[in-house]
């Protein structure tokens, strides 16, 4: 046999053999994720909790306006010695109207919370399941900090690769 | 000498299989744009529910209405009244199953006609496109109501077009308000757009 010909047939089986034996050891692995990086680092995780911040920003402007027009309304009333009854209700309808306003943007704000992230997990759970079987993992778990996972090797934390894989699948480019 | 041929043979018949034909005949086109090899598709499946987004050449569309063998001059001519607008169409269906996607986990009966109804008259305050730094809201869309004939639920968008050149990537945006899947992001590359193959009449 020539050389020419034995160099690219040995270079081939090369990489033949390097598959197989990639295939073979990446098929029936166990790998683990840390679930708080890849939340943390999740695209639209950012997209939504920017959201929700300039929500909230927005809320608390609107009950700082109205706290203050109170506070100065009361302070004049009090300076004119207290004596006006039709101030002193107009003045309780304001402190009535902040705490509504208080109770019914803390519930928004909570349901907001808990929609954003049902949504965020919603699309998580579907790229690592996508994730785990383009790869063809056996098990992906999810490291949460409370026991479940006690020690992994490093060589099976995958998070890094999941984080990258998710948010290339969340902007819709994989 | 004989073995290098091969291996440029090889490399060329690769390199022809992953090239995108550069015309096609106008009988073909509609079926090109529309298969996975175009790139002009992209789906994904979240809780067990497909979202499809297709960019629609206007060169197609004016196809579509005019029949696969139109003279050029009454194809040009609807193509022309499409205007600087680009098109998408969005897909939903059950990622297993047959069944209507809009009477998919429904509250009640009333559910799917707030459903119907939404995507009618209120779903393109949801949608929107990047396409730079531009984000452009949704012009037109159209909404066909099946009652229950199809398990698919099929709509048009269309959107101002500031990058005629195609120099930009797409990304078509969906705020999901319907199955509580969030923000979904479709992205079309500039290249993909591009190279759409012209009609040869």
């Amino acid at each position: 046999m020539k050389k020419e010909t034995i160099i690219p047939v040995a270079l081939s089986l090369l990489i033949c053999v390097s598959c197989i034996l990639f295939i073979s050891m990446t098929r029936t692995q166990n790998v683990y994720v840390i679930n708080a990086e890849v939340y943390n680092d999740f695209e639209m995780k950012k997209q939504l909790e920017a959201r929700m911040i300039s929500v909230q920003q927005q809320r608390k402007n609107i009950l700082d306006s109205l706290g203050l027009r109170i506070e100065m309304r009361l302070q004049a009333y009090q300076m004119n010695g207290a004596a006006d009854t039709l101030e002193a209700s107009q003045i309780r309808n304001m402190q009535q109207d902040l705490y509504v306003k208080q109770n019914m943007f803390a519930e928004d704000n909570e349901r907001m919370v808990g929609q954003y992230e049902e949504q965020i997990w919603k699309q998580l759970n579907q790229y690592a399941q996508d994730y785990g079987k383009e790869k063809g993992y056996s098990i992906v778990f999810g490291a949460n900090g409370d026991g479940g996972i006690m020690y992994g090797d490093e060589v099976v934390n995958v998070t890094e690769d999941l984080k990258l894989y998710a948010n290339e699948k969340f902007k819709g480019s994989k | 000498m004989k073995n290098t041929v091969t291996y440029m043979l090889m490399i060329a018949l690769m390199y022809s299989c992953s090239e995108k034909p550069d015309v096609l005949p106008s009988g073909e086109y509609i079926s090109w744009t529309e298969s996975e090899s175009s790139g002009l598709i992209n789906s994904k499946t979240i809780d067990d529910i497909t979202f499809s987004v297709y960019y629609l050449p206007k060169e197609a569309m004016a196809l579509r209405e005019t029949g696969a063998s139109p003279s050029e001059a009454e194809w040009k001519s609807v193509v022309e009244s499409k205007g600087d607008m680009q098109y998408y169409k969005v897909v939903y269906r059950l990622a297993n199953s047959n069944q209507d996607i809009l009477k998919y986990n429904l509250y009640d009966e009333n559910e799917y006609f707030s459903r119907t109804n939404y995507l009618a008259f209120g779903v393109d305050k949801d949608v929107y496109l990047l396409s730079g730094k531009d984000k452009l809201p949704c012009r037109m869309h159209q909404f066909t109501p099946h009652y229950g004939i199809s398990p698919e639920a099929e709509i048009l968008f269309a959107f101002d077009e500031p990058d005629k050149e195609h120099e930009q990537n797409k990304t078509f945006v969906i705020e999901d308000q319907l199955f509580g899947t969030g923000i979904l992001q479709f992205e079309f590359t500039a290249e993909n757009i591009k190279n759409i193959p012209s009609i040869q009449f």
